[in-house]
C-alpha cells in the first residue's frame, strides 16, 4: 500500500538546514493500522505529510498503491490526495464559516461528484460519526471531540483507501480521545488502511504495529504489545 | 459554478468588508456610467466637423489704427502677398471663423409674405471668391462667386450683396423641397433686400458651438470696412501650416500702421472654444481612472486580507484535494458574487444619479446600453483585481494544514 525507500527531507532556510527525515525506509500493508510514535521534532509530521502528498521528499522513492508518486506534478498530487488519501489533523481544521454538511462536502466537490451523490455521502458520514442530526451546525457550536468526528467524516466521505492522522486525539480529553480511537478502529475494521501519529502510548498499543521515529533518522519498527502482527485477512476476521 | 452555494453562505458570515466593497462597486458603477456618458456627449460636440480643413487652417486678425490708409486696397495687398507665400493653398478675407464664439447671425425669408417669426436664422461669413477654398467647402450645386459680385460695406458705401452661397443645411431649411439654387431669398421682411442663392456647399458650422442651428451658414461676397479690424482665413498645404503662419505674420507685421492681434491655428482656436468642455472631459476621465483604481485596489485589499485570514483554511482545502486552480476559482467566484451584489445596487444608483444630473443640469439621459457595458467592465475589473490575491492563495502549500496551529 505504502512503500518508502531511502526518503530524506531537508528543510533549507537561509540560516539552517534541517534534516527532518534521513534515509527512511518504511512499508505499510493494505488494511494495517499503524501507530507512529517518537519525540517532538523527530519528523513524524514530516513523514505523514510526505505520505499524504502534502509535501514532497528531497530524495528517495515513494510508492503509494503501486504508483511512484515522488515525481508527479501538483495537479496529479492534488487528485491523489483527493481520491486516495484522507487526512485528519490535530486541530481538526474544520472551515469555521461552513456548517457541518458543507465541511464534509468540501473534498467531494473537488472530486466532482453530483449533488445527489454528495448529499448522500455527507449524510451517511455524519450519521456514521453520530452527528447526522446536526448538519446545519457550525463547527464552533461543537465540542472538540465532536469536531474531530466531523473531520473524520470529512476525511472518509470520499471513500479513501488510506487514512492519515496527525495526533488526532492530541487536543482531546481522554474520554473523547477514546471515542475517536474507537471510531478509527471501526473504520480500519472496514478495510481502510490507517497511519496515525500519536503521543499516547495506550492508543499506540491498540494499533497493529508501532513505528518509532527518532531524530528523523532510521525508522525503528518495534512490534506492538498486542500480539497479532499477522497478514490482513486473519486480522480482519479477528477484529470483527 | 459548482461552488456558489458554500462560497455564498461563507460570505454571509463575513459581512462587513464585503458590504463595504460591494457599496464601493455600486458607487463606481453609478459614477462611472454617468461620467462616461457626459464625456462622450462633450467629446461628440468637440468632434463635430467644422467643415474646415482644420489642421491646415489658420486665422489672422489685425487692427488698423491709421485711418488714412486705404483699407480696401490694404485687403487686396495683404491677400496678394499671403497667397504668394509658399505653401499657401488659399486665403480669403472673413469677419468670423466657425465655432470661434464671435460672428454674425442674420435671418432670411424664403418669401416676401413671411413673418419675422418664420424667418430662418443662419451664420454669415463675408468672404471673396476664395472663401470656398479657404474654408475647404465643397460646392454641391450651383457656382462660386465672381470677382464683380464683390461689394464693400462701409459708412460711405453701404452696398449690399446680391448673391449668396448657402450650406446644405440652410438650403434644406429654406427650401425643404430641395432646388434652392437660383431661388431668391430676402434679408428683411416684406420683400426687402432680395438676394439670389447661386450655390450650395456641403457643410460648415456657424460661430457658436451651442447654437441649435450650428450647421446653417452662408457665404456672402462682401468686405466690411467698419473699424480697423481685418481678418483672414488661410489654408496651407498639408504640413506647411507652421511655416505659412510665420511667414504671414512676418508680412502682416511689416506694416507699421496696424498691429497683428491674433495669429492662431484653427486647432488652437477650437481647443480654446471648447476649453471648458475639454477640462470637464479631463476631470471626469480622471474621476473614472481614480475611482476604478481605488475600487480595484479595494478589491485587491479585501481579498488579500481574506487570504491572509484564511491561510489555514486554504492549506486544508489543498490538503483535501483542491488544485491551485480550484483555489483561484474560489476567490474568483467569491469576487463575482460580491461584484454582482454591488452592481445590483449600482444599477439603481446609476439611474438615480442620472435622473438627478438631468433634472439639475440637463445632461441628458444615459442610454440604457451604458449599464450593461459598465457592469461588464466592473465584473472584469473585479476578476482581474482578485487574480493577484487568488494566485497568492493558490501558492499556500497544503502542508500548512499540519504545520500551523
Ligand atoms: N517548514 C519547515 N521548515 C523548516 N524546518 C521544519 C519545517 N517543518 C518542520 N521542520 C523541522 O523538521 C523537524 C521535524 O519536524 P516535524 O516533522 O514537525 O516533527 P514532529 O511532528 O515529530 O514533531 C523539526 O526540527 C522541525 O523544526
Ligand atoms: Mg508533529
Amino acid at each position: 500500500m505504502l512503500k518508502m525507500s531511502n526518503i530524506s527531507k531537508i528543510y533549507r532556510t537561509e540560516l539552517v538546514e534541517t534534516h527532518a527525515l534521513r534515509e527512511l525506509d518504511l512499508h505499510v500493508e493494505e488494511g494495517e493500522f499503524v501507530a507512529v510514535t517518537g519525540p517532538s521534532g523527530s519528523g513524524k509530521t514530516t513523514f505523514l505529510n510526505i505520505a499524504g502528498l502534502l509535501e514532497s521528499s528531497t530524495s528517495g522513492l515513494y510508492e503509494l498503491d503501486g504508483v511512484d508518486v515522488s515525481q508527479l506534478n501538483d495537479r496529479k498530487r492534488s487528485r491523489i490526495r483527493n481520491e486516495k488519501v484522507g487526512f485528519i489533523f490535530q486541530s481538526f481544521n474544520l472551515i469555521p464559516d461552513l456548517n457541518l454538511a458543507d465541511n464534509v462536502d468540501v473534498p467531494l466537490r473537488y472530486r466532482g461528484w453530483s449533488g445527489a451523490e454528495r448529499r448522500k455521502a455527507v449524510g451517511d458520514m455524519l450519521d456514521l460519526v453520530g452527528l447526522g442530526s446536526r448538519q446545519n451546525y457550525l463547527p464552533s457550536q461543537l465540542s472538540g471531540g465532536q469536531q474531530q468526528r466531523v473531520a473524520i467524516a470529512r476525511a472518509l466521505a470520499g471513500k479513501p483507501r488510506f487514512l492519515l492522522a496527525d495526533e488526532p486525539t492530541g487536543n482531546l480529553d481522554s474520554e473523547m480521545a477514546g471515542a475517536v480511537m474507537k471510531l478509527l478502529e471501526d473504520i480500519n475494521a472496514e478495510g481502510t488502511t490507517i497511519v496515525m501519529v500519536t503521543h499516547d502510548p495506550d492508543l499506540a498499543n491498540r494499533a497493529d504495529r508501532n513505528i518509532h521515529i527518532l531524530d528523523g533518522r532510521a525508522s525503528d519498527v518495534i512490534p506492538a504489545i498486542s500480539p497479532n502482527v499477522t497478514p490482513l485477512p486473519e486480522r480482519g476476521v479477528a477484529r470483527v | 459554478m459548482k461552488d456558489i452555494g458554500p462560497i455564498f453562505r461563507s460570505l454571509l458570515r463575513n459581512k462587513l468588508g464585503v458590504i463595504l466593497i460591494a457599496l464601493q462597486i455600486a458607487l463606481t458603477l453609478a459614477i462611472v456610467t454617468n461620467a462616461a456618458f457626459i464625456i462622450s456627449e462633450r467629446s461628440a460636440d468637440i468632434a463635430r466637423p467644422s467643415g474646415l480643413d482644420e489642421s491646415n487652417t489658420a486665422m489672422f486678425i489685425t487692427n488698423l489704427f491709421d485711418s488714412n490708409v486705404d483699407q480696401r486696397q490694404l485687403y487686396r495687398d495683404d491677400l496678394e502677398a499671403i497667397r504668394a507665400i509658399p505653401g499657401v493653398l488659399a486665403a480669403a478675407p472673413t469677419q468670423s471663423m466657425p465655432i470661434s464664439g464671435s460672428g454674425w447671425g442674420e435671418d432670411l425669408y424664403s418669401n416676401p409674405e413671411m413673418q419675422s417669426n418664420e424667418s430662418v436664422n443662419f451664420g454669415k461669413f463675408m468672404v471673396d471668391e476664395h472663401g470656398l477654398e479657404a474654408f475647404d467647402l465643397e460646392l454641391v450645386a450651383g457656382r462660386n462667386f465672381t470677382p464683380d459680385e464683390m461689394v464693400t460695406r462701409s459708412f460711405e458705401a453701404m452696398e449690399l450683396p446680391k448673391v449668396l452661397i448657402v450650406s446644405q443645411a440652410l438650403a434644406d431649411s429654406l427650401f425643404p423641397d430641395g432646388d434652392a439654387v437660383n431661388k431668391t431669398v430676402w434679408d428683411e421682411p416684406n420683400g426687402e433686400q432680395p438676394m439670389q442663392i447661386i450655390g450650395i456647399y456641403d457643410h460648415m458650422q456657424n460661430a457658436w458651438p451651442t447654437s441649435e442651428n450650428v450647421n446653417r451658414t452662408a457665404l456672402t461676397p462682401e468686405i466690411s470696412l467698419f473699424g480697423g479690424q481685418m481678418m483672414y482665413v488661410v489654408r496651407a498645404e498639408p504640413g506647411q501650416l507652421d511655416q505659412v503662419m510665420q511667414a504671414a505674420e512676418a508680412y502682416l507685421s511689416k506694416n507699421r500702421s496696424r498691429i497683428v492681434e491674433i495669429v492662431r491655428s484653427y486647432p488652437e482656436q477650437k481647443s480654446r472654444t471648447y476649453s471648458r468642455d475639454i477640462a470637464m472631459v479631463k476631470l471626469l476621465s480622471g474621476v473614472i481612472v481614480i475611482l476604478t483604481g481605488v475600487t480595484g485596489l479595494g478589491i485587491i485589499g479585501l481579498a488579500w486580507f481574506s487570504v491572509t485570514q484564511r491561510r489555514k483554511q486554504i492549506g486544508t482545502r489543498r490538503a483535501l484535494g483542491a488544485t491551485r486552480g480550484d483555489i483561484v476559482r474560489y476567490f474568483m467566484v467569491e469576487n463575482w458574487l460580491i461584484t454582482s451584489a454591488g452592481l445590483a445596487v449600482g444599477l439603481v444608483g446609476a439611474v438615480g444619479l442620472n435622473w438627478f444630473l438631468d433634472t439639475q443640469y440637463e445632461v441628458g439621459r444615459v442610454p440604457l446600453w451604458y449599464l450593461p457595458v459598465g457592469m461588464a467592465a466592473l465584473w472584469l475589473l473585479g476578476q482581474l483585481a482578485v487574480l493577484l490575491p487568488a494566485r497568492r492563495a493558490a501558492n499556500i502549500p497544503p502542508a500548512l494544514a499540519t504545520r500551523s496551529v
